[in-house]
């Protein structure tokens, strides 16, 4: 029994070695068609190629012995310069890589190397062997290697014709004696570096953890024993190189997801009839290896979508004066804690006026604003779901998985993607990711009597509210609160209020907004101060860098990561735990609304606060989920009463605020659909006299909204004046007039 | 004693409001007395905190709130049973840890219909010599926490479970 363990765990350890070894061998066969006469690349993939077929006969893995088998023989024949490099021989050898790697997959899959037969490509191989050798032996002038770019005859595949019937496969049972001398030693990696299991890593980090929070505690008692002193001091520093080593230890270098990109680029550009440069730098850059995985679909992506779309066919580019091949340059670098990727390619750019148009035509920007807007507004709009210049869905990219979700998959792991294009000169896409996720940069507010960690990169700025000055103050209705910044609205969230921490009530114009920006969300957080994650209180709300910490981020279990509410937790120094927001949830439970387009915003700028009452409108939710507006002139006040405190007078339902009975109608009801009143708090909307003075029962209050259309009366209907847009959603504005009818005997 | 001949299942026994519970040992990590709690606004009800255990942070349900008896006042002392399930740890607050015990498979009953929050995770009954001992379902105590909406403050009153 244990002799099985044992095998499965060879064979565990043969499949990640082979696996690591493909991808060296593709870099190696591109790099060989760049130089074919690099003799060592040569040696190199032999070795490759001779170690899986050694490692699969141990194991009694036939197909792969005999595949590799003829693929060797080949390489063979290249090594003793019996054979030159031309794209048959590339073609066949890339065929045999996927074959390999097929075979290893189906392995680690079901444990058999599955039913594909790849007897078919073993001959392939074995007929390129020797059908080349057969030519080049009849010329005695071998082709010189530089050759290798040219034959437009040469197809990947040998049609079957050009196999002698005399050179059958020779059978993989009988090794290849002059390969066995081949040394195989030369990996220097590999004798450097110990696999380890991500677990342990794992718990050494905790373990770490730990001993920081011991360490503080240690640092905290206070003694005069100057030996102990020195201890301490010793311990302090052990520690925090300790932690910093650790944290090393998730790290992996970003080769890991670079290193598949010269093949893909090297297939793409063959598929789309291109020449491509690829430079890649940086591959040393290292990166928490749970984020190399979230880069890879994203950045795989990028990178075809720069050889589809960004490089021009080679013809093109030559009339436009440019070199026939293309550059595709990946780099990675570290740059202030962060790692940057590059992708540029020095293709046609994105076609500025094709974007503007698109915008227009998807309903993304007016005709008339995006005139008006500068180009590198307009190529933000490459973000938007289902967005694409390309003006042919091509088979490589265009599959329905545009930049919108790029964005979105580097978004949720808090990085960042920017895009610069010139027209004619190429496209540059600059993705940002933090180094680990494990670790981030805080700011630790304030909130009541609990203290929460909201991750640095959302937030965008720190507002005081100071009521007695020029400053930030709150505004709007409640439940529907913003402040002005610079000219725009921003929705604000209590986060005493939000949590349950305590009913607002005072303090509503005191403490801090801490603005944060997540996808297409801009909103304030209003906490009561910051706080240091030593404990200490910070005064001035513009010390930025004061409550800034950096925090280990710890799981909280799938129970409570269920509410959406907290992305985890971290320890603080002084042992407490804190709760880090996912602001992500916080949006979709508190119901933000999305901004709208930023270049709206940014050219309405002063427009905003000259806008005139009667342009704004109160949006609401009823408890059927219909989205309706009244004008907020009409507006007296809103309440929230517990449906116990409703009354029923004759037929009617009233709510009782001092001597005064304020009638209530269901919003529901007023539309014409069957009312749903909710059975725990009822939002009221009470309206002006002019309105006859009714509270208008609805679900929800969501904001205050300027008009962006004029008021459609076409689609009227029972209670309802008309449609506008607000808030970029068309909303039914009631009927006044129905609302009055309901307080008439 | 021909335990030998029996199956058994060792779970470890605990109280909770007077109640004698069991829960398979196998899943126990640790027993902890006190140790203090980080509230979590807007969890579900019965999970009171988290408490910091040794780098992990782990939830802490409260059983008499899970289990719909009257909760005692947040200064006693109570002990935590750490349980480990599929990676994921959680702390049961219990009054009382009793011991671990081996109980004969084939004497564990099939529990009446549950009914409310103190029967839907008991997945077998067995009668002690000093009453009924009830072994939960760990997944169920867990399952129902879940749906559990955030808490509306209305507490079941101590007669619930008697």
């Amino acid at each position: 029994m244990a002799g099985l363990n044992d095998n499965a765990e060879f064979i565990q350890e043969f499949l990640v070695e082979s696996t690591e070894n493909l991808d060296q061998l593709d870099r190696d066969l591109i790099a060989l068609e760049q130089a074919p006469a690099d003799e060592d690349r040569l040696a190199s993939i032999f070795r490759t190629v001779h170690t899986i077929k050694g490692n699969s006969g141990f194991f009694g893995f036939s197909k792969l012995g005999a595949l590799t088998h003829s693929g060797e023989h080949l390489l063979g024949k290249l090594r003793d310069g019996k054979l030159s490099l031309d794209d048959r021989v590339t073609g066949s050898l890339y065929s045999m890589v996927d074959a390999v790697r097929s075979i290893l997959q189906s392995i680690e899959a079901t444990g058999s190397e599955g039913d594909q037969d790849f007897r078919d490509l073993a001959q392939t191989l074995t007929a390129v062997a020797a059908g080349e050798a057969a030519a080049v032996a009849a010329k005695p002038k071998a082709p010189a290697p530089e050759s290798a770019e040219k034959p437009p005859s040469a197809v990947p595949t040998p049609s079957p014709s050009v196999v002698p019937a005399a050179e059958a496969p020779r059978p993989p049972e009988k090794a290849d004696e002059k390969s066995s001398e081949q040394p195989t030693a030369g990996r220097s990696a590999t004798e450097s570096t110990i696999r380890v299991d991500v677990g342990l890593v794992a718990s050494i980090l905790d373990l770490v953890g730990e001993l920081v929070l011991a360490r503080n505690q240690l640092r905290s008692i206070d003694s005069v024993d100057p030996a102990m002193q020195a201890v301490v001091q010793r311990i302090n520093a052990v520690t925090n190189a300790l932690q910093e080593t650790a944290v090393k230890t998730r790290l992996q270098p970003i080769e890991q997801v670079f290193s598949k990109f010269p093949r893909t680029v090297r297939d793409l550009a063959v598929a789309c009839g291109k020449e491509v440069h690829l430079v890649i730098d940086g591959v040393d850059t290292e990166l928490d290896r749970t984020l190399i995985e979230s880069i890879r679909d994203p950045l795989t992506h990028l990178v075809r979508n720069a050889v589809d779309h960004g490089i021009e066919p080679p013809a093109v580019r030559e009339a436009a004066g440019k070199p026939r091949a293309g550059t595709l340059s990946l780099r990675a670098f570290n740059e202030s804690g962060q790692v940057t990727i590059e992708v540029q390619d020095d293709g046609g750019g994105i076609p500025v006026e094709a974007a503007r148009a698109k915008a227009v035509a998807k309903g993304l920007v007016a005709a008339d604003v995006a005139a008006t807007l500068p180009d590198e507004q307009v190529l933000q709009f490459i973000f938007a779901p289902g967005f694409s210049t390309a003006a042919a869905v091509t088979a490589v990219s265009g599959r329905g998985v545009g930049m919108d979700v790029v964005k979105t998959n580097i978004e949720a792991i808090g990085g960042t993607v920017d895009l610069q294009s010139v027209a004619g000169a190429g496209t540059t896409i600059r993705v940002r990711v933090p180094l680990t996720l494990a670790i981030m940069p805080a700011l630790i507010v304030r909130s009541g009597s609990e203290r929460l960690a909201i991750p640095q990169a959302a937030v965008s700025e720190l507002v005081p509210l100071r009521p007695d000055r020029d400053g930030a103050r709150i505004e709007g209705l409640e439940g529907a609160a913003v402040i002005r910044l610079r000219g725009r609205l921003v929705p604000v969230v209590f986060l005493d209020e939000f949590l349950g921490l305590r009913d607002r009530t005072a303090c509503r114009d005191e403490g801090t907004v801490v603005v944060v920006r997540v996808d297409d969300h801009e909103f304030g957080i209003v906490v009561d101060g910051l706080r240091t994650a030593g404990g200490g209180s910070v005064v001035a709300a513009t010390a930025e860098v004061a409550s800034l910490t950096t925090i280990v981020v710890k799981p909280i279990g799938s129970l409570l990561a269920q509410a959406g509410i907290y992305a985890g937790a971290s320890v603080l120094g002084d042992g407490r735990v804190v709760l880090i927001l996912d602001l992500r949830g916080l949006v979709r439970a508190a119901e933000l609304p999305p901004v709208k387009q930023p270049l709206e915003t940014s050219a309405a700028g002063g427009a905003t606060a000259s806008t005139r009452d009667e342009d704004r409108y109160l949006v609401c939710r009823t408890a059927a989920g219909r989205r309706i507006a009244m004008p907020l002139a009409v507006v007296r006040r809103l309440e929230n009463v517990p449906a116990n405190d409703l009354q029923s007078v004759g037929a009617k339902r009233v709510v009782r605020r001092g001597d005064a009975f304020t009638p209530v109608v269901d919003a529901d009801g007023l539309l014409g659909s069957a009312p749903a009143l909710p059975t725990d708090t009822v939002h009221l909307v009470v309206l002006g006299e002019g309105a006859g003075g009714v509270g208008l029962a609805v679900r929800q209050i969501l904001d205050v909204e300027v008009a962006e259309s004029p008021l459609q009366p076409g689609l009227a209907s029972c209670g309802v004046l008309g449609s506008l847009s607000l808030g970029g959603i068309a909303t039914e504005v009631i009927d006044l007039a129905a609302a009055r009818a309901v307080n008439q005997p | 004693m021909n335990a030998s001949a029996e199956r058994v299942q060792q779970a470890c026994a605990f109280m909770v409001a007077d109640h004698c519970f069991a829960i398979d040992a196998d899943l126990v990590t640790e027993v902890l007395h006190g140790g203090s709690l980080s509230p979590v606004p807007l969890a579900p009800e019965s999970i009171v905190g988290l408490l910091h255990l040794r780098g992990r942070i782990v939830p802490v349900i409260d059983m008499r709130r899970r289990l719909g008896f009257a909760a005692l006042s947040p200064s006693a002392v109570r002990t935590h049973l750490v349980l480990r399930q599929q990676d994921e740890r959680y702390s049961l607050l219990v009054d009382e840890v009793l011991d671990v015990h081996d109980f004969p498979a084939e004497r564990i009953e099939q529990p009446a219909k549950a009914v409310g929050p103190a029967t839907d995770a008991v997945s077998g009954v067995f009668p002690g010599p000093a009453g009924l001992v009830h072994f939960l379902d760990p997944q169920r105590i867990v399952q129902s926490l879940v749906r559990q909406r955030t808490a509306p403050f209305i507490r079941h009153g101590a007669s619930h479970g008697g």
